[in-house]
């Protein structure tokens, strides 16, 4: 069985028993052959001597109860099997008899006014609904009475299961309500019984139908809902498994916006320098970086590709034999990520 | 001015005197011929130097591979929940994705170079809100792993006698290995493999048996599955100079006469080998020839450089020794004069 919203599909199954299927498919056609067959059926003698003036009462059954698109139906057979009727007349007058449905004419009857109750009793033997009237017997008539029949008032019990695909959803929750005809609505708390899965249950549901509203959320947005209407019963217990298998998770959107990190090298230049130094002078030449932002840097100096310094600033020359020299500087971020050099060739003379 | 060498010049039986005689003589003349062209002075070594870097330059002493490291194309996507996933390929530096699943993404974004090589990449972690656009901004880096150095060093290989090169390699860590480059015919090259990705501070050493004689330093970057190549040419050396040995008691220097003429008159000077100055051994008049005989009453024993200057009109030129770059032979040279 499925079902679905415009939003939200959502497959659904709910457990029901197959000959209950049986007897709710049924269920109106035998109600309304009832209401079709006018003959008198087999019926008691309320009493072994008729008295001179009597009547008689034909007593018709029907059934309150929509049996319409039913679906949570409770375990107990809501199928008529036996219908009682008993009625209490004048002057303690009483009878009592049993009919599979249908019209009971009950003949020989006290004139005077008569209360008559009748209950419907399933297979098992349990009363399952009830119905009474009122009729006035008159001599050598007979009075016609439609007893309606309703389910019986009481407190039943609600057994709600719902499973979903556990790897799909975080943190699913389940939001439910069970809406009366009148209005009323209840939340259901269901409570959780192992990933993907929640149950609900209570004993102490008036008898009724209702409108049952399921919704799985997830992290507060809904992924699958159903609607079904469900019958309690007194005495009764309803259950229902729904299992949601296709889920429309919520979505979203994201812009994403590249920002290349080139780790772009180092604009370095040395400063200072002269291209020619006499013979036992000396220059102090500075490395300017134009491009390291905030970035603490670390310096080395090469004189002929050998290590000569690491600050800022270099002083060299003094010492030096003539000859052609050519001086590197190698700067680099304190995280290694970024680096540049410069050169600059002197001689000394 | 070239500094001292360690290098032994075998010393030439007495019989040859005459051939050493003519060997002096050939080395001077090379160096007026080019005294008369060039006018370079003693003193001043060869002139600046430089370094040719070929590949990937992007200022003179850093190389950065040949690697275009410039995205052209990105290719951005995403693993999400229960197994969602998206891909798209955009020239452009931002992309919208839509209708993805609520919830956790991993999303990555490549950035492709012209040769479709990943260059770029990056990654991060999102909640994708229901029913809203997340707006993320993601830092590519370039892409992490392994690269090759190609360091070749050149140099005129008629300026050395026993060259070697070596490779000093620094990573941003300050970790340092080196590699000694086979010189050949004035040519050295090694490849450093393995290399993590990033920037090196790379030094070659360029030596002449012990001494060094050029070197320089660089910035390198080494990128993702690449070699990167640096080509280094030495092209002013600091000379170490091959000794010649004399037992005799005199010998003759010989030269060119300038390409402009005959000049009035020739200097000849000595200094001691690792000093600075020069020291004015005589001048003789230019009509006399191209040569000049030294022995002891002129020039004590000893190890002397030797440069030779001409005096036209009064007006004397640069002094260019025997350990200038057109010196014959172009390892220069120096005496190690130490009579009979």
């Amino acid at each position: 069985m499925q079902c679905s919203t415009p939003m939200y599909k959502s497959k659904r199954t709910a457990e029901l028993n197959g000959s209950m299927r049986r007897r709710v498919a049924s269920r109106f056609a035998i109600v309304l052959a009832l209401l079709a067959t006018a003959a008198v059926v087999a019926c008691d003698m309320p009493h072994a001597e008729a008295p001179e003036e009597s009547g008689s009462v034909l007593v018709t059954i029907e059934s309150g109860d929509s049996l319409g698109a039913l679906t949570l139906l409770p375990d107990t057979s809501m199928e008529p099997e036996e219908y009682r009727i008993t009625g209490n007349g004048p002057s303690g007058a009483s009878f009592e008899t049993w009919t599979s449905g249908g019209s009971s004419e009950i003949q020989d009857l006290r004139l005077g006014e008569w209360q008559i109750e009748t209950s419907a009793f399933n297979v098992d033997e349990e009363e399952i609904g009830y119905g009474n009237g009122t009729v006035a017997v008159e001599n050598g008539q007979t009075a016609e009475l439609n007893v309606v029949l309703r389910a019986l008032t009481g407190i039943g019990s609600l057994s709600l299961s719902v499973v979903w695909p556990a790897e799909e959803v975080e943190n699913g929750e389940i939001a439910a309500t069970l809406a009366s005809s009148d209005g009323h609505s209840e939340s259901l708390a269901f409570e959780p019984v192992v990933d993907g899965e929640a149950s609900f249950f209570s004993d102490e549901i008036d008898a009724g139908y209702y409108t049952l509203i399921l919704q799985l959320l997830e992290d507060d947005h809904v992924v699958a809902g159903a609607v079904d209407t469900v019958r309690i019963v007194q005495d009764g217990l309803t259950e229902g498994t729904f299992s949601f298998a296709d889920l429309n998770h919520p979505t979203g959107d994201i812009d994403i916006i590249v920002v290349p990190d080139m780790d772009e090298p180092l604009e370095v230049a040395i400063t200072g320098g002269t291209e020619t130094l006499s013979y036992g002078e000396s220059m102090t030449v500075s490395a300017e970086v134009e491009n390291a932002g905030d970035s603490t840097l670390e310096y080395t100096w090469y004189l002929n590709g050998a290590a000569v310094g690491s600050e800022a600033s270099l002083t060299v020359g003094d010492g030096l034999s003539p000859g052609s020299y050519r001086l590197d500087v190698v700067v680099f971020t304190e995280d290694g990520q970024r680096s540049g050099s410069d050169s600059h060739n002197f001689a000394v003379e | 001015m070239k500094r001292a060498t360690t290098t032994t010049y075998r010393g030439l039986p007495p019989v040859r005197l005459v051939e050493m005689h003519r060997l002096a003589t050939a080395l001077v003349a090379g160096l007026i011929l080019v005294t008369a062209s060039c006018g370079q002075m003693v003193g001043s070594g060869s002139g600046d130097g430089s370094v040719a870097i070929t590949l990937g330059e992007l200022s003179a002493t850093s190389v950065y591979g040949d690697q275009n490291l410039q995205p052209t194309s990105y290719v951005f996507s995403g693993t999400g929940p229960n197994g969602a996933s998206f891909s798209v390929i955009s020239e452009d530096e931002s992309t919208t994705v839509q209708t993805l699943q609520s919830g956790e993404w991993h999303i990555s974004v490549e950035g492709l170079n012209d040769q479709d090589e990943v260059v770029l990449a990056g990654e991060t972690v999102i909640e994708v809100l229901p029913f809203d656009e997340t707006k993320i901004e993601l830092a590519l880096k370039p892409v992490n792993g392994v690269g090759a150095l190609l360091v070749t060093a050149e140099w005129n290989g008629d300026h050395t006698i026993e060259p070697s090169s070596r490779v000093t390699i620094t990573d941003a860590a300050g970790e340092s290995n080196n590699w000694m480059m086979s010189a050949n015919s004035g040519r050295a090259e090694r490849t450093i493999e393995d290399l993590s990705t990033g920037y090196y501070r790379v030094a070659i050493q360029l030596f002449d048996g012990d001494e060094e004689v050029s070197g320089s330093a660089h910035t390198v970057r080494v990128a993702n599955g690449s070699t990167v190549e640096v080509l280094v040419e030495f092209e002013a050396l600091n000379k170490v100079g091959k000794p010649i040995q004399i037992a005799d008691e005199s010998f003759t220097l010989g030269w060119d006469e300038p390409e402009t003429g005959t000049p009035d008159q020739y200097r000849v000077y000595a200094r001691e080998r690792g000093e600075y100055h020069w020291d004015l051994v005589d001048e003789i008049a230019a009509n006399n020839g191209a040569q000049y005989t030294v022995s002891p009453e002129i020039l004590g024993y000893g190890t002397y450089e030797l440069a030779v200057s001409s005096i036209t009109g009064g007006q004397e030129t640069s002094l260019h020794s025997s350990m200038a770059d057109n010196a014959l032979p172009g390892t220069g040279w120096y005496i190690e004069w130490e009579g009979p």
